[in-house]
C-alpha cells in the first residue's frame, strides 16, 4: 500500500490522523494515547496521574486494534477490557450506548471484543459497567462521532450544524454519505486522551468531555435488545475457559495445606506404577501434581495429599466465637476511623435528650462468593519468559500485573485471555480468581501448558470470602416520634486481599498483605460506602473501624481468612444494620416503616421508589409488628418488611413478604417486590433478569449463607455444608423499573438487589413475630432460639 | 477401549473404566456442554441425558455406560428434537431444540455455567410432561433428581419462564 496523503486534525482534545491509501479497505480506528499530567492540566483535567505507558502486548496507540472500528460496510466493532460475567452489559448496554452515540443501529455493531489483554484497551474490572453514566466506551464513541461529523462536513462541503446522522448516514444540504463511505480507502486513527494505570484495579479512564448525545436523541437505549452471548452459550457454541485445551497440555491439581497456617513438613508419596504420567511439583509450601489426563491428576493428587504432612495450626476463633473475638480481641486501631460525609449535628446530645432510644448490635457473617464452577485456568509459560494465561477473570489487566510481580517479570511478558466461566461476583475484580498463579507455577516447573482446576472443597476453603462485620447502632426518637439522632459504628476486617494464594504458598513475590502497605483498597480502613438516605434526620454520626483479616497476623502463611469484595461490597455490610435498625426505629415510633422512611427523606427519587414499591406490593400501611404477631406455635404467621439503598447512581427499595413457622424457625419468602430507579433504563429486559437474579441471591444470603470455620480453616466444603437457595426458595418476584430520562444518566443495576433482601426479610420476621433477629443468616435454629426467648 | 454412543455417534474411548463420564465427554470428545461444578452430584452443572433420563456425569463411571445407551449432551439437543419430530435432514439443518429456543427467547442465563444442566432437566421433564405446572417444574429442578439443580446467579425465575415457553413451543410442534 502507498500512502497518498497524511494530515492531522483536532477533535476536541482528541487528534484525528488521516492516511489516505490507494488500495481499497480502510477504517476509522479509535486508539488511545497516553498523555502526561501536564497535558491533562493544560486541558483542565483533574484526574489520577498516568503511571505507566502501554505495555507491549497491550493495545498500542499506534496499532489498529483499539476501542472502536468503523468499517467500509458500515459495520462497527467495539473493544472493551470489561469482560462479561453474566451481567450482559458488554454485549447489550455497551452496544446500545455506542450505537446511540454514533447514531447507528444496534445491529451495526457486529463484533464485541472483551477481556483479552492484548486486544482490548482499557483494563479495570467487570464491575461498575455503566460508570455512573459515562463508561469509557461511551466517551470513545462520542469522540468517534465528532471525528465522523468533521469528516462528513469536509467531504460534503456542508456545515456541521447542517448535518444530521441516522443509521450510520450523514444527511444535509441535499447530500448524504454513509460512515462506511467516509472511512473507505482511508486509514484514519483517532487518538484520545487517557489516564490511569492499566494494571491497577480501576484501569484507564478516557479523559475530556466530548459532546454526548442528548437523552432525547436516544433510539437504541431503552430497548430490550437480546444478549448475543446467551445464544452461543445455550447452543454449546461458546468457548468457555473450561474448554481451552492447548497442544501438550497437562492437567494439574493442587494439594493445599492442611490448615490456613500450616507449613509443609514432608511431601507425600506418588505411586508411579499406578500413576505413570504424574509428577509432583513442590515450591515452598506449594504442592501440586500434574498428569497427562485429568482423572489421573485427580487420583494422583489425592494419593499425594493423603500422605503429605503439614504442621498443625490453630489461630482462628472459630465461627461460634467470631463476633466475640472481633469485638474483644481484634485491634481496631490499625487504621484511621473513617467518617461519613453525611455526619452532622450533635448525636450525643440527641441521644441524651431522646424520648425513646434504640440501641442494638447487628452481625453479618463471612459469606462465600461460591461460583457454581470452581476456579480454573490454563497457563503456558514459554521458555523465553512469555506467559499466556487462559482464564475467566474479572480484571485480566490487574492479573497481568500480579503474575508479572510473582515472576519478577514485567506485564509485557504476560498475556491474559479471558473466556466465559462461572460468575464469581467480585472475587477476581482485583486480579486473580484463584487458579491462575497455580497454573503459571506448574507450567513453569514442567515446561508445558498446564490446566489447573480447583475442586469444590478447595474453592470454598482456599478462596477469599466476603468479610464478616458487626455494627453498633443507636437511634434517638424525639417527642413527636421523629428521629432526632442516628449513630452507627461499623466494624469490618480488611475487605480486599488480592494476593494470589499460589504465589504466597510458593514464597514468591506478591503485593503486600492488607494493612501492610498495600495501598488504598488493601488498607485495613473500613470505608463508609452506604450513602445516607434520610436527609431530614438532624443529627448523624457514621463511623467505620477496620482491622487486619481474621488470622492474618497469627498465620505463619500470613493468610488467615482472606477477604474479598463481593457483590455490593462493603455497602452490604453497612446497609443491613442500618436498614433493619431503621425499621426497628419505625416500630419504636409506632410508625409504618415505609412512611417513616418517606417522612425522613428529602430526595424525590428515593421517595418515589418507596412509594412505587409500596403500591406494587399492595403494602398495608401500619406499624410493625403486625396485629396478631406471635413468636410461638406450630401455625405459620406472615410478615412484611422494607429496605432501601442508593448505589452507583440507582435508587432501590424492596419489600419482602414471608411466612414463618415459630416452632421450627423456618422462613419462606413468598413475595419479593423491588422498585429500581437507575435514571435511564438502558435495557429493560436485561435489567429485569439481573434484578431477579440478585433477589434470589439475596434470599440465599439471608436464609442460608455463612462460611463456617474452626480454629484452623473453613469447614464449609460442599453444597451441603454451604447451602445456597434452590428453585423452591424462589418467591414470586415483581420488578418495577422506573425509567426517568430527566436524571440524564444511567445507574448500575447488577448489584444491590442481593443486599436489599436481608434487612427486608429480617424486618418481615419482626413484623410477623414481634422478635428481632439481628444476626445473619436467618437459619432455622437461630430464629427458633430468638423466638423462644 | 470402551464404546459409548453420544449424540447419535459411536465413539471408542481410551479412558480407564473408572473415569467419570464428564471427563470423557469434555476431554476425550471435546464437548463443552456439561460443566464441572462439584464432582459430587450436588449441583447438576454436568448433567447429560442417558436414554432420556438426567444423569450426573461427574459421578458416573465410564464402565457403567453401555454402547447401546444413548447419551445426549447440550450439543445433541437439536438432533434429539429432529429425531422426535421425524424431521428430514434438510429440515433438521440449523434448527435448535425448543428448550434452547425458549432459553434464548427468555434471556435465561446470567453467567450460564449451570444452564447446561437446567436445559437437560427441562428436556427430560417436557418429554414426559408437556404441560407442567409451576409445582411440577419446581419439583423437577429441586427434589426429583440426585440433588437440587443449583444456579448461583439466581436465574430460577427465568428458568421457570423458559420451561413454560418451551412447553408452548413444543406444543405447537416447533
Amino acid at each position: 500500500m502507498t500512502i497518498n496523503t497524511k494530515s492531522n486534525a483536532k477533535v476536541y482534545v482528541a487528534t484525528l490522523s488521516r492516511r489516505q491509501f490507494v488500495k481499497s479497505g480502510g477504517a476509522l480506528v479509535v486508539g488511545v494515547a497516553f498523555v502526561g499530567p501536564s497535558i491533562l492540566k493544560a486541558q483542565g483535567f483533574q484526574g489520577p496521574k498516568v503511571t505507566g505507558a502501554p505495555f507491549k502486548n497491550s493495545l498500542d496507540p499506534t496499532r489498529l486494534s483499539s476501542w472502536i472500528e468503523i468499517h467500509p460496510d458500515n459495520s462497527v466493532l467495539i473493544r472493551t477490557g470489561k469482560s462479561d460475567f453474566g451481567q450482559g452489559t458488554t454485549f447489550t448496554a455497551y452496544r446500545q450506548i455506542v450505537a446511540d452515540e454514533l447514531s447507528v443501529p444496534f445491529e451495526a455493531i457486529t463484533t464485541v471484543v472483551a477481556g483479552h489483554t492484548d486486544q482490548t484497551p482499557d483494563g479495570s474490572g467487570a464491575f461498575d459497567f455503566l460508570g455512573r453514566g459515562t463508561p469509557n466506551i461511551r466517551k470513545a464513541a462520542a469522540y468517534t462521532y465528532q471525528a465522523l461529523i468533521d469528516l462528513a462536513s469536509e467531504r460534503l462541503d456542508v456545515a456541521k450544524d447542517q448535518l444530521t446522522a441516522k443509521d450510520g448516514v450523514f444527511t444535509g444540504g441535499g447530500k448524504s454519505i454513509s460512515y462506511g463511505d467516509l472511512v473507505k480507502d482511508q486509514q484514519l486513527k483517532l487518538t484520545i486522551p487517557v489516564t490511569g494505570d492499566l494494571t491497577s484495579i480501576f484501569g484507564l479512564t478516557v479523559m475530556g468531555n466530548p459532546p454526548m448525545k442528548p437523552v432525547s436523541a436516544y433510539t437504541v437505549i431503552g430497548k430490550s435488545h437480546p444478549n448475543s452471548i446467551i445464544t452461543s452459550k445455550v447452543t454449546a457454541k461458546e468457548t468457555w475457559a473450561t474448554d481451552i485445551r492447548l497442544p501438550g497440555m497437562l492437567h494439574g491439581r493442587m494439594v493445599h495445606p492442611k490448615t490456613l497456617g500450616s507449613t509443609l513438613v514432608s511431601v507425600g508419596q506418588l505411586d508411579k506404577t499406578k500413576f505413570p504420567s504424574s509428577q509432583i511439583v513442590v515450591k515452598g509450601n506449594f504442592v501440586g501434581v500434574v498428569a497427562s489426563t485429568e482423572w489421573e491428576a485427580i487420583q494422583a493428587s489425592q494419593q499425594v495429599a493423603a500422605t503429605t504432612k503439614w504442621s498443625e495450626w490453630k489461630g482462628l476463633p472459630g465461627s461460634a466465637k467470631l463476633y466475640d473475638s472481633l469485638r474483644k480481641e481484634a485491634d481496631w486501631t490499625t487504621a484511621q476511623v473513617t467518617k461519613s460525609d453525611a455526619n452532622k449535628g450533635d448525636v450525643p446530645a440527641a441521644l441524651a435528650s431522646a424520648q425513646k432510644k434504640l440501641s442494638a448490635t447487628y452481625h453479618f457473617p463471612f459469606m462465600k462468593h461460591a461460583p457454581i464452577g470452581p476456579t480454573m485456568a490454563v497457563a503456558d509459560v514459554k521458555p523465553e519468559g512469555t506467559v499466556h494465561i487462559y482464564t475467566h477473570n474479572q480484571n485480566p489487566q490487574a492479573l497481568r500485573g500480579e503474575i508479572a510481580t510473582m515472576l519478577g517479570s514485567t506485564p509485557d511478558h504476560v498475556i491474559v485471555h479471558t473466556h466465559p466461566g462461572a460468575g464469581h461476583y467480585g472475587r477476581s475484580n482485583g486480579g486473580n480468581s484463584g487458579a491462575e498463579d497455580d497454573a503459571v507455577i506448574l507450567s513453569q516447573a514442567v515446561g508445558k501448558p498446564v490446566r489447573v482446576q480447583w475442586m469444590r472443597a478447595e474453592d470454598l476453603q482456599w478462596s477469599t470470602q466476603s468479610p464478616a462485620a458487626f455494627a453498633d447502632v443507636q437511634f434517638a426518637l424525639d417527642e413527636k416520634g421523629k428521629i432526632a439522632g442516628y449513630q452507627i459504628d461499623h466494624y469490618m476486617p480488611a475487605f480486599q486481599d488480592d494476593r494470589p494464594i499460589g504465589a504466597i504458598l510458593a514464597g514468591l513475590p506478591t503485593m503486600a498483605a492488607p494493612g501492610e502497605g498495600s495501598g488504598f483498597l488493601g488498607s485495613t480502613a473500613n470505608f463508609l460506602s452506604d450513602p445516607w438516605l434520610y436527609d431530614l434526620v438532624p443529627n448523624v454520626a457514621e463511623r467505620g473501624h477496620g482491622t487486619f483479616q481474621v488470622g492474618q497476623k497469627a498465620s505463619p502463611l500470613a493468610v488467615g481468612l482472606r477477604d474479598h469484595s463481593m457483590r455490593t461490597p462493603g455497602q452490604y455490610q453497612q446497609n443491613y444494620p442500618r436498614e433493619l435498625a431503621f425499621s426497628e426505629a419505625a416500630s419504636l415510633a409506632g410508625a409504618d416503616p415505609i412512611q417513616f422512611r418517606i417522612d425522613h427523606a428529602k430526595e424525590e427519587r428515593l421517595i418515589n421508589v418507596l412509594k412505587q414499591v409500596r403500591d406494587a406490593s399492595r403494602w398495608d400501611t401500619r406499624p410493625s409488628p403486625r396485629p396478631g404477631a406471635k413468636s410461638t406455635g406450630t401455625t405459620f404467621v406472615r410478615g412484611r418488611g422494607v429496605s432501601a439503598m442508593f448505589r452507583s447512581g440507582t435508587y432501590w427499595a424492596c419489600v419482602c413478604e414471608i411466612v414463618v413457622t415459630p416452632s421450627t424457625g423456618a422462613i419462606a419468602v413468598e413475595k419479593y417486590t423491588i422498585a429500581v430507579d437507575p435514571g435511564i433504563v438502558v435495557n429493560p429486559a436485561q435489567l429485569k433478569r439481573q434484578v431477579e437474579g440478585g433477589a434470589v441471591m439475596g434470599i440465599s444470603h439471608a436464609l442460608y449463607e455463612e462460611a463456617m470455620f474452626d480454629e484452623s480453616g473453613i469447614t464449609s466444603r460442599d453444597w451441603n455444608t454451604y447451602p445456597i437457595a434452590k428453585m423452591t426458595d424462589t418467591p414470586e418476584i415483581k420488578v418495577v423499573l422506573i425509567h426517568d430520562p430527566k436524571v440524564g444518566a444511567y445507574g448500575g443495576g447488577s448489584e444491590a438487589a442481593n443486599a436489599l433482601a436481608a434487612p427486608a426479610i429480617a424486618a418481615a420476621l419482626h413484623d410477623a413475630t414481634g422478635k428481632v433477629c439481628r444476626s445473619l443468616p436467618l437459619k432455622r435454629g437461630y430464629v427458633q432460639e430468638i423466638l423462644n426467648t | 477401549m470402551v464404546t459409548i454412543t453420544v449424540n447419535g455417534v459411536r465413539h471408542e474411548v481410551q479412558a480407564t473404566d473408572d473415569t467419570p463420564l464428564l471427563y470423557v465427554l469434555r476431554n476425550d470428545l471435546q464437548l463443552s456442554g456439561p460443566q464441572f461444578g462439584c464432582g459430587l452430584a450436588q449441583c447438576g452443572a454436568c448433567s447429560v441425558l442417558i436414554d432420556g433420563k438426567e444423569v450426573r456425569s461427574c459421578v458416573t463411571p465410564l464402565s457403567t455406560v453401555t454402547a447401546n445407551q444413548e447419551i445426549t449432551t447440550l450439543e445433541g439437543l437439536p438432533a434429539r428434537w429432529a429425531k422426535l419430530k421425524r424431521l428430514s435432514p434438510d429440515q433438521a439443518r440449523d434448527i435448535l431444540h425448543p428448550v434452547q429456543e425458549a432459553w434464548i427467547a427468555e434471556q435465561t442465563p446470567l453467567c450460564g455455567f449451570c444452564q447446561n444442566g437446567m436445559m437437560m432437566v427441562a428436556t427430560e421433564l417436557l418429554e414426559k410432561n408437556p404441560n407442567p405446572t409451576d409445582a411440577q417444574i419446581k419439583a423437577a429442578f429441586t427434589t426429583e433428581g440426585p440433588s437440587p439443580h443449583l444456579c448461583r446467579c439466581g436465574s430460577y425465575v427465568a428458568i421457570m419462564d423458559a420451561v413454560k415457553h418451551a412447553a408452548s413451543l413444543m406444543g405447537k410442534g416447533k
